[in-house]
């Protein structure tokens, strides 16, 4: 009997000894803490201190071949994008159009954007190809997603440009002549 | 005539409280009194929500990623008061711990708190008895040591550091609540 009344008193202790413990913490603070990332669609072209193409038609120096189109100048473009899509949005495209000037009669102007190569994370884009530019809107690059190509030179897809003649029978001895391209990233 | 015999009714005699029995409720008192002696000594109280706006997460230039880590502009305040109705030590030691339980949340973000300030004491000049939580610690899923002071300390400035955001995450919200807990030290 004795010894059970002993255990009682040791198990007593060491129970309300643990609850003494347990219950050493006194309060609790609670902060909620949140953040909302925005939705980004940003493209640019670089370098972009002078994105400027310079093509020259030159006659053949033989009668009777075509006329040669020259790129006069050396200097890569590059297009980098960052693109931060809301859940409604599987990708993204970017889009060139003719949006100032006109293309000479007679030729037609292309672009083929490179595969993606730079230091960007995420669902980058894909080429569309060689693509013939006109006035109306067409996806040089298709499917971005949540995506960055890194910024600057050797970020993103290299553009290539090229202008071929498809009618001799429109294409007139003319000047300088000027036309610009727009690049747009959309929602597809 | 009958003689009533009246019914005397004895209540059931109290137990004998023996040596052994009282012993053992001296000892629930003793830990009873200990145990509301430790209780409930001091309380935390934090002033102020965080919330890191949207437009913390702008991009200047195409290509590049949202910026690898950002500050809340404005401190939080945590004070550590006695408790009303508690009994209060003068001189007790406390600490605080922190965790940080996701509602939606993306593991590649990274929380970091610091305490940026000593407090003061309430009502009373001279320099609070505080230590540790200067430097950036990341806030985790368990309980960890933050920061721990002697007595009643007010406006105990603190602030927070996100990084790891990027725009791979796409265009979310995430929330996570955290806990501050003061234990007796």
């Amino acid at each position: 009997m004795k010894k059970m009344k002993l255990k009682i008193i040791i198990t007593s202790i060491a129970l309300l000894t643990i609850s003494g413990f347990a219950y050493s913490q006194w309060g609790e603070a609670q902060i909620n803490v949140s953040l909302g990332l925005p939705q980004i669609a940003l493209v640019d072209i670089e370098p972009a201190i002078n994105n400027s193409i310079h093509f020259s038609v030159v006659p053949s120096g033989e009668s009777g071949n075509s006329a040669i189109i020259q790129k006069s100048s050396s200097q890569n473009l590059w297009i980098n994008y960052s693109s931060c899509l809301s859940t409604l949005h599987n990708s993204r495209s970017i889009l060139a159009e003719v949006s100032q000037g006109k293309l000479p009669d007679g030729m037609i102007f292309y672009i083929e954007a490179s595969g993606y190569s730079g230091f960007g994370k995420g669902q980058l884009g894909q080429t569309a190809g060689k693509i013939n530019i006109t006035s109306r809107p067409k996806s040089i690059i298709t499917n971005l997603g949540n995506c960055f190509t890194g910024d600057g030179i050797n970020n993103g897809h290299l553009l290539n440009f090229s202008l071929e003649i498809n009618d001799y029978s429109t294409v007139n001895a003319i000047g300088e002549t000027n036309f610009t391209i727009r690049y747009t990233i959309t929602d597809n | 005539m009958q003689l009533v015999k009246p019914i005397l009714q004895y209540d059931t005699p109290l137990p004998i409280i023996n040596k052994t029995m009282k012993k053992i409720l001296c000892s629930f008192i003793f830990l009873f009194v200990t145990f509301f002696a430790y209780s409930q000594q001091m309380t935390i109280q934090v002033d102020g929500n965080m919330t890191f706006d949207n437009s913390l997460y702008t991009i200047m230039e195409a290509g590049n990623d949202f910026p690898a880590s950002i500050e809340n502009e404005s401190a939080l305040y945590v004070s550590i008061t006695k408790f009303s109705g508690g009994n209060y030590n003068a001189n007790q030691k406390w600490k605080i711990n922190i965790l940080k339980s996701d509602l939606i949340w993306n593991p590649n973000l990274i929380l970091e708190v610091i305490r940026t300030g000593d407090g003061r004491r309430p009502g009373n000049p001279g320099n609070t008895i505080i230590r540790d939580g200067t430097s950036y610690q990341t806030i985790t899923n368990t309980s960890n040591y933050f920061f721990s002071g002697k007595s009643e300390i007010v406006n105990i400035p603190i602030n927070f550091k996100l990084s790891g955001v990027s725009i791979t995450m796409g265009a979310k919200n995430f929330e996570t609540n955290i806990f501050l807990t003061v234990y007796d030290d």
